[in-house]
């Protein structure tokens, strides 16, 4: 934008600005730094653009409050017109099954993952691999700490470790933004502070993509393994949580999210607030979870399930600590395996054994194999550098 | 103005995308419906016009055309809509009887706490000659600056030319502008213009 072009203007020509008017109407960091440096620069004008802001305020309308559940009965008349002429040309319509959830129809925006490949680079996460910052504009920052810390500061920068690395956001075209991947690798871990204020523990062998910078409607961030959110409360932006099967919407809370490509489930505990969970598939139907409940959603049965859990046993891992609760041995050794980068070997039999107790992950993990071992009575052996457990 | 995005939902909507299609309404339906209630306050027509809207957005999407700007394409048509419900229901034609064509907004001025020197007494004014606008102002200022359509847009919705419509639009803002001129500190002068636009 040119400071020339306003030259000559006069306050209806102000008003009639699209980007001045926009400006007014839905005041964003990014703008508010071009009219505030206009301002300083053109003194004579500030006048005249407060009166175009006022006339311009002054157009806003109240609108009335349009209830949720009133756009959803729409939507599924719509729907539901369309349904009936599909039964008439005979088509088996699974209904019974879909109805068993507890549900609020399809305002949440379901993204197709397929068309925004949320994880533009296939990463191989098994060490030696170094952990990865992909920044949108395709530049590559390797780190190498046990646990990085990456903050996005609200003009967009990105800051790894304290050290800035990014180029202004706002340079990016608008028509196709890329994300900002963040690639922890088995062994390692990464706290992450958006700009708004949101904060991402990242585990091990996970996978983060979020935009430079949110848009004005909604704030989407991909998720492949385990984070724990603690989401900046904005009642005008939900933030989404995509998953490779599921989305969760959220207005401002803490929760976990673990979902491993390889693991059969995907799940969600929730602390605090409120979020709801649905398939990204059409017609979703969505959960809504209260604190202390967990959704598990099983990608063999495709079937969620809902339950009550001790929550801090899932949320233990950010401060360093793993807490199981008659979890199934292999259970916990996949945990470790994730979180050491170590192959740990189990007993198939060993399944049937469950684990309670708390392990902390500060210590190497022979010690803390010792420590399951002393508690669980299982043999624990070493063998090039792998883990075999009896 | 070419929106990318809008461009690619239109166009997963219309080979079939039923996400694509979910997308599309979550974002503009509450849009419509605020807009339909402007036009009368039955909001049965209001949704019977956009269940009518986006059924037939469905069964004939193979048959769509493109579009760069889907909350264009939709408020045009849900419009056209409406009016069809609004004319069925109260038996008069709303295309061609000026007289009828109602476009109520309630402004926000009175409940937006504003901590400018002097910004009361010019809302005031404001106010006043909002409500002195007719249906046709209120509606291009709407789509303007709260839908924020382009000129072209507008005058397509509204059925008439660019030209007028960007008229209609300059001319209500330099109005309001002038109730602002006149509130100078010099109150005798005002208590002038504002006897002048009572008569």
């Amino acid at each position: 934008m040119e400071h020339k072009k306003y030259e000559l203007y006069t306050t209806e020509d102000f008003i009639l600005d699209k980007e001045f008017a926009h400006w007014v109407l839905f005041p964003n960091s990014a703008e508010d730094s071009f009219w505030m440096s206009y301002q300083s620069l053109h003194p004579e004008k500030i006048n005249l653009m407060k009166e175009a802001a006022l006339i311009i305020n002054s157009l806003k309308p109240i609108n009335p409050e349009i209830p949720e559940e009133k756009l959803e009965q729409i939507f599924r008349k719509i729907k539901y017109q369309h349904k009936t002429r599909h039964r008439l040309i005979n088509i088996t319509i699974r209904y019974a099954a879909a109805v068993t959830f507890l549900l609020t129809i399809g305002t949440v925006l379901w993204f197709s993952v397929k068309k925004n490949d949320p994880f533009p680079v296939e990463a191989s996460l098994s060490s030696p691999q170094k952990g990865k910052v992909i920044l949108a504009n395709g530049t590559v920052h390797e780190f190498e700490t046990e646990k990085t810390i990456i903050k996005q500061t609200v003009t967009g920068k990105t800051a790894i470790n304290n050290d800035t690395v990014n180029v202004n956001a706002q340079e990016k075209t608008t028509n196709n933004p890329g994300l900002n991947q963040v690639i922890v690798p088995y062994g390692k871990n990464s706290e992450i502070t958006l700009a708004d204020g949101t904060h991402i523990w990242l585990n091990s062998g996970s996978q983060l993509s979020y935009p430079p910078k949110f848009d004005d409607k909604s704030r989407e961030v991909y998720l492949s393994g385990e984070a724990f959110f603690e989401v900046a409360p904005d009642k005008t932006k939900p933030f989404y949580v995509n998953t490779s099967e599921f989305k969760i919407r959220v207005l401002g809370t803490k929760f976990n999210v673990s979902a491993y490509k390889e693991d059969q489930t995907i799940q969600t505990v929730l602390l605090e607030g409120k979020v709801s969970a649905g398939k990204n598939s059409f017609l979703a139907k969505t959960v809504d979870l209260s604190p202390g409940e967990r959704l598990v959603y099983d990608k063999k049965d495709d079937e969620f399930k809902k339950d009550q859990v001790n929550v801090n046993l899932y949320a233990s891992w950010i401060n360093g600590y793993l807490i199981f609760e008659n979890e199934p041995t292999t259970t916990v050794f996949k945990k470790l395996e994730r979180y050491y980068d170590q192959r740990i070997i189990a007993n198939e039999k060993l399944d049937k054994i469950t684990f309670s107790g708390k392990l902390d992950l500060k210590e190497n993990i022979r010690d803390v194999l010792e420590n399951i071992s002393f508690a669980s009575q299982v043999k624990v052996t070493e063998e090039n550098g792998q883990f075999i457990i009896n | 103005m070419v929106n990318h995005r809008d461009a690619e939902l239109w166009e997963d909507f219309r080979n079939g995308d039923d996400y694509a299609f979910s997308q599309i309404y979550s974002i503009h339906s509450k849009k419509l419906y605020c807009y339909g209630l402007k036009f009368t306050s039955n909001s049965t027509l209001v949704e019977d016009a956009m269940q009518d809207l986006f059924s037939d957005l469905v069964k004939t999407r193979k048959n769509l055309g493109t579009t760069t700007n889907i909350q264009f394409y939709l408020l045009k048509s849900f419009k056209r809509r409406l009016f069809r419900q609004i004319t069925k229901e109260k038996r008069y034609d709303l295309d061609k009887d000026e007289q009828q064509y109602v476009f109520e907004i309630t402004y926000s001025i009175e409940h937006d706490i504003i901590l400018e020197e002097n910004a009361s007494q010019k809302l005031q004014l404001l106010k006043k000659a909002l409500e002195t606008l007719t249906s046709r102002q209120k509606e291009a200022i709407y789509l303007r600056f709260t839908e924020e359509l382009e000129y072209e847009m507008i005058a397509e919705i509204m059925n008439m030319s660019i030209e007028s419509c960007r008229n209609l639009i300059y001319r209500t803002i330099k109005s309001l502008r002038s109730v602002l001129q006149s509130s100078s500190p010099n109150i005798s002068l005002l208590f002038f213009f504002q006897k002048q636009s009572e008569n």
